[in-house]
């Protein structure tokens, strides 16, 4: 599907699967396509696999396009047998001339996987030019760069690519919590292509995660013409199921509490104009907002709860009900379940029937 | 240059839906964070009453290093509650966005002017050192964010804290506003208030450092509203490796600590 900007196709390309596999998953044959099948619909263009993932999925699905990383020619056998036309090679790989030719012979399109950690890294990638095989390659993906929190890296990358005559992907790590906005950067300065991984996942730092950089585009960047982005509830889920991983509550966008709301100046906000405290409507990326009532509530929220109960009450009978219902969340050391604030507005108005007022 | 970090765990970080701390933890979890260097703690809300303000009255008589600050809305009357708890610095946070003044509050911006001398002079006479903080800053107008800061200014406000309110900050963008900020208010040091709503607010809060900032609110764990906030630890250890700021944190005692004070916040999964 792509990300369509004005004057730039971006294209998605996942590195999930192979860092679910790296950690020995069991992950079956049609868990692994349906998941991939998901992540299409979000936008992913390219599913990068490898050997031990061909192993579990046997013949490719018809529909989705992958990229196959070779590590020797085992590999590249492979590769020409199942039909992936498109590949991911390291520097060793390159070096090889004879493994270089096969896949040019069987017009196999390869990106060359380019790891840039310093500034001076890029000196080195130039040193390309003089490469044999160069003329083979037809994407780098520049690996890494977390470390760079200046605008010099966007420079440096382009000019990569122009030098090379090349498509530029980029792929960063996340060792410094910098790998979205690495990614927003390269797609907003014409990068062709970049690579991340669901949830962030990868098995050292992990990477860019892509429900981040997907949303912060339609939310930052691609106003106009936004992705749909609805199903991402669901592919967490899914991904949860299939892989035993649990995913944080407050992890970005896919987090099951971020639009759990209960602050008084929070839900007073968002009960007028949720725009006031939310950046984006929680049904966007398919999920619910749900107003919790304990320790930190407001007058205002506890009486459109008991509103949401069936219970009709003045703001201000809310109001009297606010101290105690500090009381009981603090005692249980948590947010009280309906029942219970039920209980404290039935309790109190007795007990003012009774004399207290 | 040295950053220093304001935690506000035991205020922003409570707020997430499912925190529930008792005064013992508040005061516990202040005792942590004074161990493992923090500059400044953001001790709660005194407006809320009850536990949260004997908790404030608690921390404050450990005589803690870190020095205590508490929130409030730009109102006279919790203003009242925060100087009954006599923290080190009083914040006050001024919404600044359009979206706020119109949608939340119904008023304009010369509402937030006269009402925002009002609460600072309040302070500053009863002899309290102030900070603002701009909320909603990264979606209000930027002239309007410089109106506010030029009058708290005037008024002897030494600091003023930049609030990514819903976390819709890229990291160039801020360095370049606390920049600019920076150059104009030249005495006016600068914090950044960042949230997690797209995964970059470590990467906004190290991009305002760049900027200028010389604060950054942080919580344990990163909890927060919604996807919470800048997490401390993630934001140390990138600021001593990419800045070669925060130097003087221990990577290890934080984790220790991290652990102990996660353990106290407890299940965080709210009631839904």
């Amino acid at each position: 599907m792509s990300v369509n900007l004005k004057n730039n196709r971006v294209r998605i390309v996942d590195r999930t699967l192979p860092e679910i596999f790296a950690n020995k998953s069991s992950l079956k044959r049609l868990e692994s396509i349906y998941f991939c099948w998901l992540l299409k619909d979000m936008g992913v263009d390219y599913f990068e696999i490898n050997r031990a993932i061909l192993d579990v999925i046997g013949k490719l699905p018809v529909g989705l396009d992958f990229i196959y990383r070779i590590e020797n020619i085992e590999d590249i056998n492979r590769c020409i047998k199942e039909g992936v036309k498109r590949c991911i090679v390291g520097f060793d790989i390159l070096n090889q001339n004879y493994l270089m030719d096969v896949l040019k012979t069987h017009n196999i399109n390869t990106t060359l996987e380019y790891p840039i950690y310093e500034l001076e890294d890029f000196n080195s990638i130039k040193q390309l030019k003089d490469n044999a095989c160069i003329e083979m390659i037809d994407t780098i993906r520049v690996v890494g760069l977390d470390r760079f929190i200046t605008p010099e890296w966007v420079d440096k990358t382009m000019s990569i690519g122009r030098e090379l005559n090349i498509n530029i992907n980029i792929c960063p790590e996340d060792t410094y919590s910098e790998g979205t906005a690495l990614c927003l950067e390269g797609i907003l300065n014409g990068m062709d292509s970049i690579t991340v991984s669901f949830t962030g996942y990868g098995t050292k730092s992990g990477f860019a995660a892509l429900e981040e950089v997907l949303v912060a585009l339609n939310v930052l960047i691609n106003k106009e013409n936004k992705l749909n982005l609805s199903k991402l509830a669901q592919i967490t889920d899914y991904y949860s199921k299939i892989t035993g991983k649990i995913i944080p509550e407050n992890k970005p966008v896919i987090g099951k509490g971020i639009f759990k709301y209960q602050a008084g100046i929070h839900a007073d906000g968002i009960e007028k104009n949720s725009n006031t405290y939310e950046l984006y409507h929680p049904c966007a990326v398919g999920q619910n907002r749900s107003l919790t009532i304990g320790k930190h509530s407001g007058k205002r929220a506890v009486h459109k709860k008991l509103k949401e109960l069936g219970i009709k009450c003045r703001v201000e009978e809310a109001e009297g009900i606010l101290d105690n219902i500090r009381e009981k969340s603090i005692e249980h050391k948590r947010d009280l379940f309906d029942h219970e604030i039920i209980d404290i507005y039935v309790t109190c108005n007795m007990y003012c029937r009774g004399g207290c007022l | 240059m040295i950053v220093k970090i304001v935690d506000t765990t035991l205020r922003d970080g409570e707020q997430r839906a499912g925190i529930v701390l008792r005064q013992s933890e508040k005061v516990q979890i202040a005792k942590m964070l004074d161990y493992i260097g923090i500059h400044q703690i953001e001790a709660g809300i005194p407006a809320m009453g009850g536990e949260e303000k004997n908790s404030i009255y608690e921390i404050m008589a450990l005589g803690l290093n870190s020095r205590i600050s508490t929130w409030n809305r730009m109102n006279i009357n919790d203003l009242k509650d925060s100087i009954d708890c006599n923290p080190h610095s009083i914040h006050i946070s001024i919404p600044s966005s359009d979206i706020q003044l119109e949608h939340k509050l119904g008023k304009d911006r010369d509402w937030v002017i006269e009402n925002m001398r009002k609460c600072i002079s309040f302070v500053r006479d009863k002899g309290f050192e102030v900070s603002i903080g701009l909320e909603d800053a990264s979606r209000a107008d930027f002239d309007f964010i410089l109106r506010i800061i030029r009058e708290a200014d005037i008024l002897g406000v030494r600091r003023v804290r930049y609030a990514d309110t819903v976390g819709i900050l890229y990291r160039y963008k801020i360095c370049e506003e606390i920049d600019k900020i920076k150059r104009q208010f030249k005495d006016i040091e600068l914090e950044i208030h960042a949230h997690n709503d797209l995964g970059m607010a470590v990467s906004n809060s190290i991009g305002a450092v760049r900027g200028g900032a010389t604060y950054v609110d942080c919580t344990i764990g990163g909890i927060g509203e919604r996807a919470g906030n800048c997490d401390f630890l993630k934001f140390v250890s990138s600021a001593k490796d990419i800045l070669g700021v925060c130097k003087k944190y221990n990577l290890k005692k934080i984790v220790k600590t991290q652990k102990s004070i996660l353990k106290i916040i407890g299940n965080v999964q709210a009631v839904s």
